[in-house]
């Protein structure tokens, strides 16, 4: 038994150092080139290296749209367009159903006259259809409201209370997810918004994704067509947030330094350069993958390695872009 | 002649005598307005030429303005090198010109030259301009401002506007470049979706904020009697002004600026910042006009911003004075020259009135040294020559000749006097006296002359420095000579006739008892003598080479610049964190007075410095307790705690001598050239590496920087064909996004400001450059992404040129004062381990290249001077024994130069070099005064040549060559013990090897020469 320790022991102590130095392998990436930059505790004093542990995240990315408050009237006249047409569909049915039944019947119904009716149901329905489209297009997500709820829309269109607005997103052809909720800035206030759904119809002079979102605390004043920055917010993202001033970009994209476990032979501390995937900004941060939060990461004065990185490593090798 | 000038100076002593007070007084006068500098105008006549590219990085600033400018500026008429580099929105050329030529020419042919430039550059480029001419040493005061109350913009407002109006009315005052603060410009932000969704161009705006802006004249009215002017006022004077001027009219409604853009003030794009004592401020560098009297001008200059001082306070804001000085080097270094010359006279007056016993034959000899040295600042003032430490040290080294003249004339009067029997004739004896004397003094005087001519022929950096040294030297000697000649024997005539001198001193008589026997000794072993003259001249030559050799010594100076250089790429904020957080710890150090640390490149300045490198400005205080060795070692170590960039300290002469000597501030460095700049690299590495293997080889690196990070931008054609992009369009809208498009400039009473439209950015990193949108067909938003290929490369961020040819340059800052081994080493090692390929070839230069090629210089003209003065002495003796001898006699000269320097710890600097050529010249002198006088006893006194005249020759010439050469040692005696103060760096080991050199020669002229001349002279 005894023998069976010592050797489980014997093993731990040749294995687990050397499991440790082959987790020690993403120290070993250098996006900056050169050698491994270290500095005395003195030298790290002096430079004002500040380090950090990243903070875990779930962050919103935020969007920025351009908005423009709608018309009520326009909805209300196409949705009456809308609901017209489809009851002149459904009398021109009718109609036709009716002469149908009158020539078949061997009433004084002329084949003529049945054959004007049912041209003009399809006349109708076509008309029908293609207001219906056009409506979704235009006003995609009131499409699906029922003539109640867009009733109650309307009331509080009509009270002036709520608006529709249309957010665009200039040089975008296409957006993942809907975002779930935005907040206008309406001369520095910030109102938020209810993202009702994505528009169909793009806007001709911004070749953009549109979205139409509701606000139900409109403030005072602001009326159709007036022209207002929308930020969206997206589904949230997790990851770790470090502070804009220690990511450094590189060649192989961006990233940041940590403070490696193990000290010099000279008893310097030593950094690394690690990887990061951005995600999106935040502030004064950005949401990264790539770290771990028990990492120690260079929070401030990340320059000084970088620089000491360059200095140390000054290299004909590198690819020549001139 | 000399006869003929001596009798009428005898003749008419009060005429004489008059004319000798008139020119003292005039010289006097022209001290008095003499003007003052540091060093002579060392830097041969160059012209910096700058030409901005804003947005274009280092290769492209190469191929597009740099290469045409300087294809324009090859072959201009006396250019000995064209020096350039190209950076980030700059291209900077240095054209050096041959020394010699007037500058204001130079200056109009580079100017001829770039008038061709307008149809070469690309537009957007500035036109080249030319930085003003300034004196070599280009640093007149820096000073600095900060405030706690005004904003960056506000303070930089006040100094551009205010102040620098001020400054640049001092006389002299040729320049005054700005780091720091924030320059004001009207900014344009226009929001990129307001701006597409109102169907408009970036261009649009531009028109409409240029004619928002602009001013054109209103004309006048003219009535039957009077004319009445226009005024006309342009409409957008304020940003709110500005924001309503029309872009243009939708459905009769006008769309102005402020509907689609916010206008604001803001900071322009900086490539420069400043920090005083850690702080953020603003650093004025003010530069002394080619010509001007430094001194004079920081005193004008420091007097009005003294009177500015208590206003500018009044409105927080804080003056900083004096943050680098260099005039405080000339006034100590004058100061203490001034002192050695004072207590060098004193101590001669002293020694006259002990060696002569008579304070008329004092006054006599004494007089000689203000008249010949106030005439000498006469000529050298009134040709435009200007007093600095070189001249002055001339002066100096002049003192010990200048008297001996005239001591010499006394003597000999003093000696025939005592010897008169009876009634004599004095007038007779006084005109017999001093002619005896006159043609050895005469040839002698001649002699030291042609030994200073290869001095006076040094061309290049040394040639500038020590020229006016020698011009200095060789009119003091000559107006001495002169003195000698004519207000010598007057003022003996006026004041010594009458009087009976004294015995001689009794030194002279014990010295002279000693001489006789050491001569009476050696006689009987000519071959002894011979042997010793031989074995010490032969010592001296073997040794002087074992002494390590530098071009310029260590300057004693109350500043110091740090240049520092971090990464390329940097940001300028990292710099002046960084740099604040030295400043702290540098200003922590006792003796340290002041730190300001200027941060990049000024608008149009000297300096084409990238944000990553900086300059430390330091000023010390030695009188604190700590010498300034110690104070400049606390220095190197506080930035040991800083391992982040590279630092080299120099003082700021020996800073401003590199730049001039090769573009280098460093003592070695090696130019790699070869068209292919990793090649270059590659070769340049392989070359730090030699040298860092090398022992004391201190910091080893490459001028010029690594890559720095860039972020490619590449225009995909199908992609903007598909959205109706025009590539210039697309490179405007990046421009005006990231740099800024100035469409107008704004003039107001006493300013003017740029107008400026930018793209407004929410976030500035690399991600965010391909989210800008640029505004497609139809007023489509098309994100830069989707038109252009975007990618982070590492490319240069400078690239070097010498006469066209691309470079590196590898550095080095040896840790040894034997400069000149150090590089013979490096120089054996590199050509021993590195291998060039063909097409790159090296260039070896620095200090102590300039120390070798001045050494081998000075060589050749000390061998075409002795052979004058061979040809001299032949002239004087007529006997080619005579000649010999005194040529036996020159070598063993050397042994006690080189002992002085090598008790002195020091090195064959260049101004002991110069102590050698000019001993040599003072040791003939002895050896012709010993040597005619045997002529004379036997030609003219009737002597039988053999051992008893040659006893009575040395013996009565005992006087004279030991007071000649005891009064030089006083003389010099002051800047010699003075050796390591300001002023006496260069003048300092010059004294120390001819007060060596003095005893050996004149141990050599009394005790060798006699018993060699007894057996082997036959004069006639």
């Amino acid at each position: 038994m005894n023998r069976c320790l010592f050797l489980l022991s014997t093993l731990l102590w040749l294995f687990v150092p050397a499991a440790v130095s082959a987790g020690d392998d993403d120290d070993q990436p250098a996006p900056a080139g050169g050698a491994t930059p270290a500095l005395s505790p003195e030298q790290q004093e002096a430079v004002g290296v500040i380090l950090a542990h990243p903070v875990k995240a779930n962050v919103a990315p935020r969007i920025e749209a351009y908005g423009q408050v709608l018309d009520p009237a326009t909805l209300i006249t196409d949705t009456g367009r809308a609901e017209s047409s489809r009851a002149a569909a459904r009398a021109a049915s009718a109609e036709a159903q009716r002469m149908e039944k009158l020539y078949s019947g061997n009433t004084d119904v002329s084949l003529k006259a049945l054959q004007g009716a049912q041209a003009a149901q399809i006349e109708a329905q076509s008309l029908a259809q293609s207001i219906a489209s056009g409506f979704v297009l235009q006003w995609g997500p009131l499409a699906k409201l029922s003539a109640a709820q867009r009733q109650n829309l309307f009331d509080a269109l009509g009270s002036g209370k709520t608006l529709l607005l249309r957010a665009d997103l200039p040089g975008r052809v296409s957006l993942g997810a809907v975002p779930k909720s935005a907040t206008l800035d309406v001369d520095g206030v910030q109102v938020p918004a209810q993202v009702l759904g994505m528009l169909q119809r793009g806007a001709a002079d911004l070749q953009s994704v549109g979205l139409l979102l509701q606000v139900d605390h409109a403030p005072a004043g602001l009326g159709p067509g007036a022209r207002l920055p929308v930020t969206l917010l997206g589904a949230p993202g997790s990851g770790v947030l470090v502070p804009k001033g220690a990511l450094l970009y590189g060649d192989q994209g961006a990233y940041v330094y940590r403070q490696l476990h193990d000290k010099s032979a000279d008893g310097k501390l030593q950094y690394a350069p690690v990887m990061v995937k951005l995600l999106q900004p935040s502030g004064d941060a950005w949401l990264v993958a790539g770290l771990d939060d028990d990492e120690l990461i260079v929070t401030h004065g990340a320059g000084v390695l970088w620089s000491l990185q360059g200095l140390g490593s000054f290299s004909a090798e590198e690819e020549d872009h001139d | 002649m000399l006869a003929a000038i001596v009798r009428a100076s005898l003749a008419h002593p009060r005429i004489i005598t008059a004319l000798s007070v008139l020119v003292a007084v005039l010289g006097a006068a022209a001290l008095l307005n003499a003007r003052f500098d540091v060093f002579p105008d060392f830097a041969p006549p160059h012209v910096l030429v700058q030409a901005e590219a804003p947005g274009l990085d280092a290769a492209q600033v190469e191929a597009l303005v740099t290469r045409p400018l300087e294809g324009l500026l090859a072959g201009t008429a006396n250019v000995e090198a064209v020096r350039s580099s190209s950076s980030q929105g700059l291209s900077a050329i240095q054209v050096v010109f041959s020394r010699g030529g007037d500058p204001y020419r130079q200056r109009q042919l580079v100017t001829e030259r770039l008038a061709e430039s307008s149809g070469l550059l690309p537009s957007g480029v500035g036109a080249p301009l030319l930085s003003p001419l300034s004196s070599s040493m280009e640093y007149l005061v820096h000073f600095g401002f900060t405030s706690d109350t005004l904003s960056p913009i506000e303070l930089r407002d006040l100094v551009r506007w205010t102040l620098k109006p001020q400054i640049l009315a001092v006389p002299g005052v040729a320049q005054a470049q700005l780091f720091g603060g924030e320059s004001r410009e009207r900014q344009v932000l226009v929001d990129p979706f307001k701006l597409s969704a109102a169907g408009l161009a970036l261009d649009d705006v531009r028109s409409a904020a240029q004619r928002g802006t602009e001013l054109i004249g209103g004309g006048y009215v003219e009535t039957p009697t009077q004319r009445i002017v226009l005024q006309a006022q342009p409409a957008g004077a304020t940003p709110e002004a500005l924001a309503q001027a029309v872009v243009t009219t939708r459905n009769g409604l006008p769309l102005r600026l402020g509907d689609v853009a916010a206008i604001s003030d803001g900071g322009e794009p900086r490539f420069g910042d400043a920090m005083i004592g850690g702080r953020p401020g603003i650093l004025v560098e003010t530069s002394t006009q080619y010509g001007a009297n430094t001194l004079e001008v920081t005193h004008a200059l420091e007097q009005r911003l003294d009177a500015l001082a208590p206003a500018l306070a009044q409105h927080g804001v804080q003056y900083h004075p004096a943050l680098l000085r260099p005039a405080s080097f000339i006034e100590s270094a004058i100061a203490k020259l001034r002192n050695s010359l004072l207590i060098g006279a004193v101590l001669v007056v002293a020694l006259l009135l002990v060696a002569l016993r008579d304070w008329r034959g004092a006054l006599v000899s004494f007089s000689s040294i203000p008249l010949s040295l106030l005439a000498t600042v006469w000529i050298l003032t009134s040709c435009g020559i200007s007093l600095n430490t070189m001249t002055l040290g001339g002066l100096v080294v002049a003192l010990g000749v200048v008297v001996d003249d005239a001591v010499i004339d006394v003597e000999n009067i003093t000696r025939r006097r005592r010897g008169a029997v009876g009634n004599v004739d004095i007038r007779s004896l006084f005109v017999s006296a001093s002619l005896e004397v006159r043609q050895p003094v005469f040839y002698a005087t001649v002699a030291v002359a042609v030994a200073f001519l290869p001095i006076l022929m040094l061309s290049g950096l040394q040639g500038s420095f020590f020229r006016p040294l020698s011009i200095a030297f060789l009119l003091a000697v000559g107006i001495s000579l002169l003195v000698a000649m004519s207000a010598t024997p007057a003022l003996c005539a006026l004041v010594m006739s009458r009087h009976t001198p004294h015995q001689e001193a009794p030194f002279l008589q014990r010295c002279k008892r000693a001489q006789q026997r050491a001569i009476g000794s050696l006689h009987g072993h000519p071959r002894l003598v011979l042997a010793l003259l031989l074995a010490s001249g032969l010592a001296g030559m073997v040794l002087l080479p074992l002494l390590g050799a530098r071009l310029l010594p260590d300057f004693r100076e109350d500043y110091l610049i740090a240049h520092a250089s971090l990464r390329p790429g940097i940001s300028l904020a990292e710099t002046a964190r960084v740099g604040a957080r030295i400043a702290e710890r540098l200003s922590a150090i006792p003796g340290v007075k002041s730190v300001a640390e200027q941060i990049g490149r000024s608008e149009n300045g000297q300096d084409p410095d990238a944000p990553n490198k900086s300059e430390f400005e330091v000023q010390i205080d030695p009188a604190q307790g700590y010498t300034a060795t110690q104070i400049e070692q606390r220095i190197r170590h506080t930035f040991d705690d800083f391992p982040n960039q590279l630092v080299e300290i120099y003082s700021v002469l020996v800073e401003r001598i590199g730049e001039t000597l090769s573009g280098e501030s460093a003592p070695f460095f090696v130019s790699v050239f070869g068209s292919d700049l990793d090649g270059d690299d590659r070769i340049a590495s392989e070359i730090a590496d030699v040298l860092q293997g090398l022992p004391n080889s201190g910091t080893v690196r490459l001028k010029v920087p690594p890559r720095q990070p860039e972020l490619r931008l590449e225009l995909k054609p199908q992609q903007l064909g598909l959205y109706g992009l025009q590539a210039a369009d697309v490179l405007q809208t990046v421009n005006a996004a990231y740099h800024g498009t100035v469409v107008a400039q704004l003039n107001q009473a006493d300013r003017s400001v740029p107008v400026t439209v930018r793209i407004a950015q929410a976030d500035a990193t690399p991600q965010a450059v391909g989210a800008l949108l640029l505004r497609g067909r139809d007023g489509a938003l098309v994100p830069l992404s989707t038109v252009a290929e975007l990618q982070m490369i590492s490319a240069r961020s400078v690239i070097d040129h010498e006469d066209g040819l691309r470079r590196q340059v590898v550095v080095a800052n040896p840790q040894t004062s034997d400069q000149k081994g150090y590089a013979a080493a490096a120089r054996k090692a590199i050509e021993a381990k590195v291998k060039l390929p063909p097409g790159v070839y090296l260039r070896f230069g620095g200090a102590a290249e300039a120390q070798a090629g001045a050494a081998h210089e000075l060589l050749l003209h000390s061998a075409a001077a002795l052979m004058l003065i061979v040809l001299l002495l032949a002239l004087a003796f007529g006997n080619a024994r005579h000649v010999l001898l005194v040529l036996t006699a020159l070598p063993s000269t050397l042994i006690g130069g080189v002992a002085a320097v090598a008790l002195t710890g020091g090195t064959l600097s260049l101004g002991a070099m110069v102590g050698f050529v000019a001993l040599f010249g003072m040791a003939a002198r002895n050896t012709i005064l010993l040597v005619s006088h045997y002529d004379h006893l036997v030609r003219v006194e009737g002597c039988t040549w053999g051992l008893q005249t040659a006893l009575r020759g040395a013996e009565e010439r005992l006087t004279p060559v030991l007071l000649t050469a005891l009064l030089t040692g006083l003389a010099l005696l002051p800047v010699a013990v003075q050796l390591r103060q300001p002023g006496h760096e260069i003048e300092g080991p010059m004294a120390v090897v001819i007060l060596g050199g003095l005893v050996s020669s004149t141990l050599v002229s009394l005790l060798l020469v006699p018993p060699l001349a007894a057996r082997w002279l036959r004069p006639e």
